[in-house]
């Protein structure tokens, strides 16, 4: 029993990541203000990206060659290789996100407008560049898997094995991230900045804050750290493997957790890993019981998405802490008043 | 050196107005000098110039004799101007401490928390650096400005109509810091349309009308009367209380408690004005929002209007039975900022005859009824499908009590009629509510401007700590007994500097 309870929390984590990796860049983006929708199309460029990368960085030993055509190799991929393709998935990501800062803050675009063009151009841009348009179907590449952090004979320690030694590199950063972001927002004197751009930027500008160039940071943050989530979607979730649209929805999965989670670093945590559990817990379950009705399945299959929403909703229902946490000039273009 | 700043020939014009015609305007170290004029003379403009809020067209700007550019806010304070703004420049979402700390620059930390409760109560200005923004008053989120200001040690210190939401105690308090200041040697530019402070606290008053320099003087020197009249152009005459017929009894509270407020008793009847006197923070909003149904009552029978029971019943009821409210805060409140006047009107005035026509909105109708609000009461705009904010204070207000006003509503409540409206405007407000109320209204004033009630109100009654005292007519009033049951039994040092004020 404690096996399958041990097994689920590894399932999850896989699950939850790039969930919680999303969010917290974009939390930081709203927390200044800025509603980012693109977080999809961010996540699908920046998950391409890092495939492609890893792809062309990638040891590969030729096996079988005829006339200087390499007709199979044997490839693998180190740590230094995977962080070399995360930080080309971040890059990436931040100079999508950075189109989209300069439409919002220097055009004064629409946001909302702005984000779903994003999601769009993310979609076709991967889409197309991911097929044959470098002269390699990526959708056919062949890269390898990215191998744990801590050597096989650790990972098989009981609980911490899988848990800890043989998780992927991204699922402890994704933890050190969510306490820096916080520490960050709530204790250092740029983070509070960043919470007064969003809070009010007309008052903010008037005490002299850079309101445009706070809100471009924020948002290159943003679509880095959706780079890096896309990028481990297509790269350690599974095995690397680039499909289209690989993404499925958690870019705006992320957008509502942070406003369900009313913007709170610890509840968009809680959000991301009850549905990592309850997503690894539904073929279990299934495989438990195989008798059970196609509504009650289809109705496991929705749970995920249900039960997160739900919870953060029950317990996060105080007003005080939702005027103390929600940024009041969200998704407003700031103009300085002559 | 000479002087601390001079301003050269500013020019500044917006779309359709000169806001700066050639303006000269000069500070001294250790001087307080006062810029006076109406809401749209210009004074708003000036400042933003200093504060690098915004660009002047033409015009030099000098400080320390030297000649430069504020080209930005942070430019602006790097010299060393600090400004308390007018509209509150705060984050509501925020604690006291971090909005200290954000305008300070700094990090909000313990040392931070004890230097803003030294200073704050060092000037009288009591302020919990812990305390949520959007859980204070008016009063208390200026002095989060003030403070913030202080502690930024500027030397030159731009006050924004400062005291207009201060009790005269703090007002008397901010004087003794703004003297302090001054003799240190900093200069300081203080905005206000009261001129009896400006007489006694400035060195030196400019004055401006229509974005011109009319007048430079001594304001000791000068009568407020007089400065009045370089001010507005016209010397205002006080209209005569004319005698009241009272009639039917309109608005009724009994027994009418909640956790913020408790009214025994309140009768206004028609063609009496009622006002209800006490300093900020002691339920007057609570009050308001129970008399207007924002708050519904416990009980269905505490409030009755026009002998119907109303205590249950939300504010869009209240008002098609009769009733007009107007509430303190101009933006967000009583106006939407950025919805254009027609709009605004719409959102108390839909029902108006032939806005509707079939379910649907006729536009003609109703910018037709703008456009009689703006020019019967005197609202100066630049067109009725410009944003509520674009307009100055006092125009806004009168926008927004014109709006009620039209509608010949049998009674009205209204909170705090003429707060940091310019003394044109002020003058005109309550001249409108005195012809209300000679029409056969009933009008109940809630104001902390004892001057105002004094002029306004047929009774008075007093709020302190949320308990409303019982009316009685304003005549048996003294401004003595006033103060006590304003400061209440504990605070009798408030009670002497209000009596002190009436004095003078």
């Amino acid at each position: 029993m404690s096996l399958l309870i041990i097994q689920i929390l590894a399932a999850s984590m896989l699950l939850a990541t790039p969930l919680l990796l999303a969010a917290i860049g974009e939390l930081v983006v709203e927390k200044s203000g800025v509603i980012n929708l693109g977080v999809e199309g961010m996540m699908l460029i920046g998950g391409l990206a890092g495939f492609i990368a890893l792809y062309q960085l990638q040891t590969s030993i030729c096996t079988l060659e005829l006339d200087g055509v390499c007709f199979a190799s044997d490839n693998s991929v180190n740590q230094l290789q995977y962080i070399g393709a995360l930080l080309i998935a971040a890059l990436v990501g931040a100079a999508t996100a950075a189109v989209f800062g300069f439409l919002t803050q220097h055009f004064r675009a629409n946001h909302i407008a702005a984000g779903l063009g994003l999601t769009v151009l993310g979609a076709g841009l991967s889409n197309s560049l991911g097929g044959n348009f470098f002269g390699v179907d990526y959708t056919a590449a062949i890269v390898a898997k990215v191998p744990a952090l801590f050597p096989a004979s650790w990972t098989a320690v009981p609980v911490l094995g899988p848990l800890v030694f043989g998780q992927n590199l991204l699922v402890p950063f994704s933890f050190v991230m969510l306490v820096a972001v916080w520490f960050f927002l709530s204790h250092t004197r740029a983070g509070l900045v960043v919470r007064a751009v969003g809070e009010n930027h007309h008052s903010a500008y008037a005490l002299g804050y850079p309101v445009i160039l706070v809100r471009m940071l924020t948002i290159m943050f943003g679509g880095a750290m959706a780079g890096l989530a896309g990028a481990f979607i297509v790269i350690a979730q599974i095995a690397p493997k680039w499909t289209e649209g690989i993404t499925v929805g958690k870019g705006w999965l992320a957008l509502a957790l942070i406003l369900f989670a009313t913007w709170r670093p610890g509840r968009v945590l809680l959000g991301a890993y009850i549905f990592g559990i309850v997503l690894a817990l539904e073929p279990r379950l299934k495989a438990i019981f195989s008798n059970m009705s196609l509504e009650l399945s289809y109705f496991l299959t929705a749970l995920p998405y249900i039960v997160p929403v739900v919870v953060l909703v029950l317990i996060s229902r105080n007003p005080v802490m939702i005027r103390r946490n929600a940024p009041a000039s969200l998704g407003q273009a700031f103009e300085p008043r002559s | 050196m000479k002087g601390l700043l001079s301003l050269e020939q500013i020019t500044k014009a917006y779309p359709g107005v000169l806001a700066n015609d050639a303006v000269d305007f000069d500070v001294k170290p250790g001087e307080i000098h006062a810029l006076l004029g109406e809401n749209g003379a210009g004074k708003s403009t000036l400042m933003k110039v200093l504060s690098g809020q915004t660009k002047p067209d033409a015009g030099r700007i000098v400080w320390k004799d030297q000649e430069t550019a504020i080209a930005s806010p942070q430019a602006s304070k790097a010299l060393g101007i600090g400004m308390v703004h007018q509209h509150f420049a705060v984050f509501d979402g925020m604690s006291v401490g971090e909005n200290v700390a954000l305008g300070l620059g700094r990090d909000f930390d313990a040392s931070q928390r004890d230097s803003i409760r030294e200073t704050s109560e060092k000037y009288g200005l009591p302020l919990n650096p812990d305390a949520l923004v959007f859980t204070l008053s008016a009063g208390e989120k200026q002095r989060i400005e003030i403070v913030r200001a202080l502690l930024g040690e500027p030397q030159l210190l731009i006050l924004d109509e400062p005291t207009s939401v201060l009790t005269p105690r703090e007002a008397e308090a901010l004087f003794a810091t703004l003297r302090l200041l001054r003799d240190e040697g900093r200069g300081l530019v203080f905005i206000s349309h009261k001129l009896n402070e400006v007489r006694a606290l400035c060195n030196r008053a400019t004055i401006l009308r229509g974005g011109k320099v009319v007048a430079t003087c001594v304001p000791a020197e000068k009568s407020a009367e007089e400065i009045a009249e370089m001010m507005i152009g016209t010397r205002p005459v006080p209209t005569r209380k004319a005698a009241k017929r009272i009639g039917a009894l309109a608005l009724s509270v009994d027994g009418l408690t909640n956790d913020e407020v408790s009214i025994p008793s309140l009768q206004v009847s028609a063609g009496e004005i009622v006002g209800v006197a006490g300093v900020a923070g002691n339920g007057q909003e609570a009050l308001y929002a129970l008399l207007s149904g924002e708050t519904l009552a416990a009980e269905a029978s505490s409030i009755s209007l026009h002998g119907q029971t109303i205590g249950r019943r939300g504010p869009g009821e209240r008002r098609v039975m009769g009733a007009a409210f107007v509430p303190e805060e101009r933006l967000g409140h009583a106006a939407v900022p950025d919805f254009s006047l027609i709009d605004n009107t719409l959102l108390t005035n839909i029902q108006t005859e032939g806005f509707q026509r079939r379910g649907l909105l006729d536009w003609t109708r109703t910018r037709e009824h703008s456009e009689e609000i703006c020019a019967g009461y005197d609202v100066r705009h630049a067109g009725v499908t410009g944003r509520a904010s674009s307009l100055s204070g006092g125009n806004l207000q009168k926008f927004i009590v014109g709006r009620e006003l039209i509608k010949s509503p049998s009674v009205l409540v209204v909170n705090q009629p003429t707060w940091g409206v310019d003394m044109g405007s002020a003058t005109n407000i309550r001249d409108r509510l005195k012809a209300l109320a000679e029409a056969g209204s009933a009008v109940l004033v809630i104001s902390q401007d004892l001057d105002e009630l004094f002029e306004l109100a047929d009774r008075l009654c007093v709020l302190n700590h949320g308990v409303l005292s019982p009316t009685r007519p304003t005549a048996d009033w003294t401004a003595e007994t006033l103060g006590v049951a304003m400061a209440g039994d504990a605070d009798r040092s408030a009670a002497a500097t209000l009596v002190e004020e009436r004095a003078t």
